[in-house]
């Protein structure tokens, strides 16, 4: 059990105190950092109408609708464990991490999968920005993920508390804003 | 397996942290981990593919090679440590090096940071340099002379612009300077973000090397646009370019985002936006001009880079070759901004210290600093005048030619401010003189090239390279010149030789116009950019032009030689010894760590000198400065 295992640990400490003032400092570089990252997504899809303009060929249409469950899902319990952290409940977050990291591991096999039986030609204009905005997002997902696990690992040591726990909002922030783009991704890709 | 973890864990990298010391110097570390992830990487991917003929490396296995070269090398240089294990919880097990190691290893510094920059910035400098004199030296003649082959001088040719674009005008001022000096000059301690910076430095070398290994691969000949559909034609190294590029901007994005959160958040108590110096603003609008335009660029140099591995057809007979220009024109053109904005920020310190003038309509720099942010937006086709229609030129030509209108903003505060002033003729104060002269020239040609009729005659030719030298060597360069100048006594505590430091500058001026200025007659003359063999009736002039440009080399190596001796035995010099206002003047030369004894309280302006008294805040400070007594007119005569 997650609550026996952080009970045993002794050397779990309180994550380092930061004032107010930090943590607006640090919540805001984070995003800005996350204008570059969108900017990425912008130029993918800008890419996309500019060579394909709104050309949409048929591909495999049931697992992208998985992928979307499973990551609004994720969305969901990630936001959960991000609220237990506010309150310094350090078992939930341990558990909807874990969970969270669970459901992006699923999606990231259900992209995997789509990827695999898409069945578009990459030389092609739509193929080519098809798999490439897809593995862009894949990509992201990957790093979601290990920092999700990474953050798993880290509450063994760590307790985070109301007033820090930054590392847990930024990972559901990086994580919300990957769903996000990926519900455009999706209508963008299979729908205009 | 958590048993040894008793020390407390508080984020900071003293005491409690089980010491590691790397068994290799950092360097090394990092670059065996480095070649080890490439080594494997690359061989797996070559196993998979099993390529004809029993090849060792495949473009494909190089790339993925070089993804995992990168993340080894930064691991191995200090990441592992710094990053990766308090990533999981574990404390950042790393004791910087003292002495001159610290400069070799992961620093979280930022004067530590910003020395490294300068160094890197300038041996790019010389190398890319040297490769310049090499194909000066090829162009001597109209035939090959040096270079055996075509493809090998215009392989030279893409490596010295793609060195010098992304690796020494974007990371000279903004990451050498603009990393030393922001915290020093809006008095903080460090950037909001010390880890992040350490780790986008040893982004560069990397970046570098990457560029500067292409001729393994063949070289590529697209020179630092890397166009397409030439890129698809291009040898192997192409991909070097893609992935060298790629990191240099991702460093450069880290980058901007530390200085604007550093700058929007680290301020001492008094300076406002109002009274923020001039070098910070234009760091600040550089920074936003990256956080959008890096990104961008980026995507598009990995679109470009799958064009040739998967294949996919963005750029090529399928898709759309004109996708890559405008791409990478929509970046390219603030990029020249980019390059230039820290540069006008320079200029903007220097001249009221040595003219002893407050800092003439301070207000219009800056706003000139916001409108040229904003309108580099709109000018990236006039790169692309040959591929449209007339009419589509007409907006792109307008606009272009409006932005000289805010770029004029800076030449009116420079003069206002020398104007009727005793200037103080110092090596940093010509320095800057001599780029407001060769920025003008720089500057007007490009009006005339914004020019749709002017443009279809000397596009692609000469007179566009010696527009885009005076604009970054003559404006840039000195500049930064400038500010090694100024600020070097600041970082090493040690004066420069100022006898030198004349001789030098002038000695450059009179190189760099001969060598620039005859380009553009050369241009107009019929002389082709990126071509190894010319017309015969060029040779003449080509030439001089070569000769003039041995001299320019030879004069900034013996500028490099007097900074070298000033570094390692120059005349120690006090906290300011250029009386000058800004706060990185009221610390120790070289600044404690930490920068500052107690964080200063900032009451006025900083360019109030002369009896002129002190410009007018720019904007309506808040009420708990307002209640400060007003600013006496300080009396440094002038
Ligand atoms: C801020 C300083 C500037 C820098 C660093 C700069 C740099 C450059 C560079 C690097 C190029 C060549 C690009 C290539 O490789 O093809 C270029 C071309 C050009 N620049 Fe500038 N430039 C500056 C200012 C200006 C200004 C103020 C104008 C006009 C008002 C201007 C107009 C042009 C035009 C029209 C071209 C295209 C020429 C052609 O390829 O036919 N530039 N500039
Ligand atoms: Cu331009």
């Amino acid at each position: 059990m997650a609550s026996a295992r952080i009970s045993n640990e002794t050397s779990v400490h309180a994550a380092e105190a930061l004032t107010p003032e930090q943590v607006r400092m640090y919540a805001a570089g984070f995003w800005i950092f996350m204008v570059s990252e969108a900017i990425i997504f912008i130029t993918l899809f800008g890419v996309r109408f500019l060579l394909a303009g709104t050309t949409v060929l048929p591909t495999n249409r049931i697992i992208p609708i998985a992928t979307t469950v499973l990551l609004l899902a994720s969305g969901y319990t990630s936001s959960v464990s991000s609220r237990a952290a506010a309150q310094g409940e350090n078992v939930r977050l341990r558990q909807y991490v874990r969970l969270t990291s669970l459901l992006a591991f699923l999606s990231l096999i259900s992209v995997a999968i789509g990827w695999a039986t898409a069945g578009l030609d990459p030389a092609k204009q739509y193929g080519g920005i098809f798999y490439t905005i897809i593995g862009y997002h894949a990509f992201h997902e990957l790093v979601g993920l290990f920092l999700f696990v990474s953050l798993l690992i880290r509450t063994r040591r760590i307790a985070y508390t109301p007033q820090n726990h930054l590392a847990v909002q930024g990972t559901v922030w990086f994580w919300e804003f990957l769903i996000v783009v990926w519900i455009l991704a999706y209508i963008i890709l299979y729908f205009i | 397996m958590a048993t040894e973890m008793g020390a407390q864990h508080t984020g900071e990298k003293e005491e409690s942290a089980p010491q590691h010391r790397p068994s290799l110097p950092p360097v090394l570390r990092g670059m065996v981990w480095g070649g080890i992830a490439f080594a494997l990487l690359n061989f797996f991917v070559i196993a998979i593919q099993r390529p004809e003929y029993g090849a060792l490396v495949s473009e494909v296995s190089v790339s993925v090679g070089m993804g995992g070269a990168l993340i080894g090398w930064l691991l191995g240089i200090g990441g592992y440590e710094t990053w990766l294990l308090p990533w999981f919880g574990r404390p950042a097990a790393w004791r910087e090096p003292e002495g001159w190691q610290r400069y070799f290893s992961f620093s979280t510094d930022h004067k530590v940071i910003g020395i490294q920059y300068l160094i890197t910035a300038t041996g790019t400098f010389l190398v890319a340099g040297m490769v310049a004199m090499a194909m000066r030296y090829n162009l001597m003649t109209p035939s090959l002379n040096l270079f055996p082959t075509s493809v090998a001088y215009e392989s030279a040719v893409s490596i010295h612009g793609t060195l010098m674009l992304f690796a020494v005008s974007v990371v000279a001022i903004v990451g050498g300077f603009g990393n030393y000096f922001v915290p020093l000059m809006i008095g903080a301690k460090d950037m909001v973000f010390p880890r992040l910076n350490g780790i986008s430095y040893w982004l560069i070398p990397f970046g570098v090397l990457t560029i500067l290994l292409s001729p393994l691969l063949g070289g590529f000949v697209t020179g630092w646009t890397g166009y397409e559909p030439l890129a698809a034609r291009s040898p192997s190294g192409q991909i070097f370019y893609y992935i060298g590029v790629f990191t240099l901007g991702l460093s450069s994005l880290l980058t901007a985002v530390n200085v604007i959160a550093t700058t929007v958040f680290l301020r001492a108590p008094g300076v406002t936006w109002g009274r923020l110096p001039m070098f910070v603003w234009a760091m600040l609008v550089t920074s936003l001009l990256n956080l959008y335009w890096v990104p961008s660029i980026g995507t598009t140099f990995i679109l470009g880079l799958l064009d040739r591995l998967v294949p996919t057809d963005f750029f090529g007979q399928g898709g759309l070759p004109l996708a890559w220009q405008s791409l990478f024109w929509l970046f390219g053109h603030p990029e020249v901004y980019i390059i230039m904005l820290p540069a006008w920020g320079i200029w903007l310190e220097v001249l009221p210290v040595f003219a002893r003038k407050t800092l003439f309509a301070q207000r219009w720099a800056l706003i000139g600093f916001i409108v040229i942010m904003l309108m580099s937006n709109l000018v990236w086709a006039h790169h692309m005048f040959t591929d449209m229609g007339n009419a589509e030129m007409i907006p792109f030509m307008l606009f272009t030619e409006l932005i000289s209108i805010p770029t004029g903003f800076m030449y009116l505060v420079a003069l206002g401010t020398m104007w009727r002033s005793r200037i103080r003729l110092t090596t940093p104060m010509i320095l800057v003189l001599m780029s407001l002269f060769n920025f003008l020239i720089g500057g007007l040609s490009g009006v005339f090239l914004a020019d749709g009729p002017v443009n279809l005659a000397v596009h692609d030719s000469y007179f566009v390279v010696a527009h885009f030298h005076y604009t970054i060597i003559g404006g840039m360069v000195f500049a930064w010149l400038a500010g090694m100048y100024y600020w070097l006594p600041k970082i090493t505590g040690h004066a420069i030789n100022e006898v030198w430091g004349k001789i030098n500058a002038v000695a450059i001026f009179i190189g760099f116009n001969a060598t620039f200025g005859q380009m553009f007659l050369a241009g107009m003359h019929g002389m082709n950019r990126r071509i190894a063999l010319y017309p015969a009736y060029l040779a003449h002039q080509n030439l001089w032009i070569s000769i003039s440009a041995f001299v320019l080399g030879a004069a900034f190596a013996s500028t490099m030689v007097n900074f070298g001796i000033a570094w390692v035995r120059g005349r120690q010099v006090g906290a300011n010894p250029w009386d000058a206002k800004t706060l990185e003047w009221k610390t120790a030369s070289p600044p404690p760590k930490e920068n500052f004894e107690e964080i200063p309280v900032v009451t006025e302006g900083f360019y109030g000198y002369g009896n002129a008294g002190a410009e007018p805040e720019i904007f309506v400070p808040r009420v708990a400065v307002a209640a400060d007594p007003p600013a006496p007119p300080t009396g440094v005569s002038g």
